[in-house]
């Protein structure tokens, strides 16, 4: 599946902002996105997230739920409150309950943890012809 | 009934004396105490023991039991620790019942046989109560007791007693001290020639059973036989040599059970219950020993008999008991008759109308067995409406323990996430590298290590989990600041991904019993905060747990912003939750206070913080000094 993403590059050039308060998961999963064709830029938080945004132009938003400082249920309220109407993605182990309550906050999509690289890229490249 | 010497020689001078020596008569027998508080030659000392030697006289006589409790609370006698003997030769029966703590020494010439009696963990006030047990040991006449402190030298007795126990008391006292007495250190020895009185036939016969049938007459339901109390108190007038103890003092205690009945019964000095089955036999034994202390051998005999008893047919079998007395009574056989005559003697049983009545010389805990009493067998009717309740409280702890292992799951799932999230990432990142450059060894070895110490940190959260529920691991005492770090362990995810602050603060004590109990009530505890954190979306949540050793207790605060005064009084209720549907069971709460009541024999209550404070909830939970399986 990685070589397909390699191979084809299905997010060139998409300007994504991800989020997540574990440095690993996160840098991996940047590093995945990278090869996929994407410009990665990170944050630790929900705050950090917003800030990134305001200073770049972005086409999709990746947001981790559950994390310090501001959560990522709380970044996708502010987002939508400025008017930004690009796609947001949770990244979430919540249950089906709890993730209709993230939708109905204003995300788009969202994903279940341990994500899986192939998936990810199918909804962004979704949200990008939406 | 018996001829008691002592002699107490200062180190210095008796100001500073820590070592004494008294004998008091009781209504129930010959007290005697010696005792040495640790230290010699400071004033500090000399004050103590005289302060601990005019409790003993002053106070009224219940137990050993009683009166060591009431020792502890002596003021000095927990800062400076008191090694004691505490002695009971029976006005009844031809027994010594004593307790030993410390470095005390303590013998009895049985039948001329030195028979050195039982040390335990000391001293009085420093060692846990827990550790201080109770023993008796037969008494034949002329047999001497003879007890003396560190302040003479341990084998000073075994080396004189061949050539010297012909010596009455006095003499034999003053042989002892100039054969051993330490020169640095206060020193006292007192001699007891036991002359005999008590017997097992009066054992038979109940001095105040007149007096409590009378009373329990007045009371709605009675339960000892009126026949049999006839019986017995002719019989006593006949066979005692010694003057009948006077009633112990009754007390009517009205209870108003769940039913909305009044219940007025039973005296102050007895207990206790019937038992209906074999599962039953168990249960009621086990709570039997809460509030009668003997021997293992002696426990072993009675349980065996009752169960024996129960196995051939005798379904009612009444067990009652006084402070130092335990009878059972049930229908006849012979059977059970001649078991029992080999199991407690051949004047243990009597036969009364139709009744075999098994009277067994043990001593009994009336505080607690007044607290049991009004908790669980207040009569036929209330045990009935005991095993109704028992039914129930089974049921509501197999659901609340369905609805812990549901809040578990939840909890893994929260605890195992991030890992098996990065161990995913992991996987798919090699295979990228794989595509893009190859991998060579290092890298397989480095992810190869990586993995793996993933892997073994979501197996001991299995491993944490798995016990958590589990008993059989937990020892008789446990640290309880480590079960608050366990828990918080395991709920560490979740308090996480949350924002909640959690602190620790006091100084830790351990308690008895087992601490998966503790476990469950304190994971109930910060689940229920954390809910009512989210639920309200607090922007800072905390939680303060404060251990305090000296009342052994710890409590639970939050600032969730507290709860309504109406829902406060209603929380520990089963089935009340004031959670969203689906999410609350209401068993929680209700479960902690079992637990805490009925396992660790303390409470656990909640308020509002003061208005001074942030709002939140605090939770107090006091342990009582035993704890064990009840459950």
């Amino acid at each position: 599946m990685t070589s397909d993403i390699q191979e084809e590059r299905p997010l060139n050039g998409l300007n994504l902002v991800c989020a997540d308060d574990e440095p690993i998961a996160l840098t991996i999963l940047a590093e995945i996105l990278t090869a996929a064709g994407a410009i990665v830029r990170t944050a630790k938080n929900g705050a950090q997230a917003i800030e990134l945004i305001h200073k770049h132009p972005t086409d999709a938003v990746l947001l981790d739920i559950q994390m310090p400082v501001m959560d990522g249920l709380t970044a996708i309220q502010i987002l939508r409150g400025e008017g930004f109407d690009k796609q947001i993605i949770a990244v979430t182990a919540a249950s089906k309950h709890e993730a209709q309550a993230i939708l109905d906050s204003g995300a788009d999509e969202y994903i279940s943890k341990p994500v899986l690289a192939a998936d990810l890229v199918a909804i962004i490249q979704q949200g990008r012809t939406a | 009934m018996a001829e008691f010497a002592s002699e107490v020689i200062p180190f210095s001078s008796s100001e500073g004396c820590g070592d004494f020596a008294l004998s008091r008569q009781t209504d129930v027998g010959l007290l005697v105490v010696v005792g040495d508080v640790a230290g010699h030659g400071d004033p500090v000392v000399g004050e103590l023991a005289n302060r601990i030697m005019e409790y003993i006289s002053q106070s009224e006589f219940h137990s050993l039991s009683a009166l060591l409790q009431g020792m502890r609370q002596v003021p000095g006698v927990s800062e400076r620790g008191v090694s004691i003997f505490l002695g009971l030769f029976d006005i009844h029966l031809p027994l010594l019942h004593y307790y030993l703590l410390g470095d005390v020494r303590a013998y009895l010439t049985q039948r001329n046989r030195l028979k050195r009696l039982a040390n335990q963990e000391g001293p009085l006030g420093i060692a846990p109560p827990e550790l201080n047990h109770f023993h008796s040991i037969k008494a034949h006449p002329l047999d001497l007791l003879i007890v003396y402190s560190d302040g003479i030298q341990a084998d000073t007795l075994p080396k004189l007693i061949d050539t010297k126990a012909h010596l009455n008391p006095p003499e034999l006292v003053r042989e002892i001290i100039s054969s051993g007495r330490s020169e640095d250190d206060d020193a006292v020895c007192a001699v007891v020639r036991f002359k005999g009185g008590g017997s097992y036939r009066s054992e038979s016969a109940s001095p105040n059973l007149k007096d409590r049938v009378a009373h329990n007459k007045r009371a709605a339901t009675a339960v000892i036989p009126e026949t049999q109390a006839n019986s017995e108190t002719s019989e006593a007038s006949e066979v005692h040599e010694t003057p009948l103890s006077p009633a112990v003092p009754i007390k009517y205690v009205e209870i108003r059970p769940a039913t909305g009945a009044d219940f007025k019964l039973l005296t102050e000095d007895q207990l206790l219950a019937n038992v209906r089955d074999v599962s039953q036999a168990r249960l009621l034994s086990s709570l039997l020993w809460e509030v009668v202390e003997c021997d293992s051998y002696t426990r072993a005999r009675i349980e065996s008999y009752l169960l024996e008893a129960i196995e051939r047919g005798s379904h009612s079998v009444e067990l009652f008991a006084d402070n130092l007395r335990l009878q059972l009574q049930l229908k006849p056989d012979k059977h059970l008759i001649e078991l029992a005559m080999r199991l407690f003697g051949t004047e243990s049983v009597r036969l009364v109308d139709d009744r075999a009545v098994v009277s067994i010389h043990v001593a009994t805990d009336l505080d607690r067995s007044t607290r049991l009493r009004l908790s669980r067998f207040m009569s036929q009717q209330s045990y009935l409406d005991y095993s109704d309740q028992h039914r129930r409280e089974g049921l509501l702890a197999q659901q609340a323990k369905l609805a812990a292992m549901g809040e578990m799951i939840g909890a893994i799932a929260h605890q195992w996430r991030q890992p098996l999230n990065e161990l995913g990432l992991r996987i798919q990142q090699l295979q990228l590298h794989q595509h893009n450059h190859g991998v060579d060894t290092a890298e397989i070895d480095q992810y190869a290590a990586d993995s793996l110490t993933l892997i073994a940190h979501m197996a001991s959260t299995i491993d944490d989990f798995r016990d958590f529920f589990s008993t059989h691991q937990d020892g008789e005492e446990f640290d309880v600041a480590q079960v608050i770090r366990e828990v918080l362990r395991l709920q560490a995810a979740q308090l996480n991904n949350n924002n909640i602050v959690v602190t620790l603060d006091g100084q830790s004590f351990s308690i008895p019993g087992h601490a998966s109990y503790l476990k469950q009530v304190l994971f109930n505890l910060i689940s229920n905060s954390k809910d009512a954190f989210k639920e309200r979306r607090i922007s800072a949540p905390k939680i303060h747990l404060q251990l305090n050793p000296i009342d052994h207790s710890l409590s639970l605060k939050d600032n969730a912003g507290g709860v309504e005064p109406a829902t406060l009084e209603r929380i520990y209720e089963p089935y009340y939750t004031q959670k969203e549907h689906g999410k609350g069971t209401g068993l929680g709460l209700y479960m902690s206070r079992m637990l805490m009541l009925d396992h660790f024999h303390g409470s656990i209550t909640s308020t509002n913080t003061d208005a001074s404070e942030e709002a939140g909830l605090i939770t107090r939970m006091k342990f009582g000094e035993s704890g064990g399986p009840s459950r």
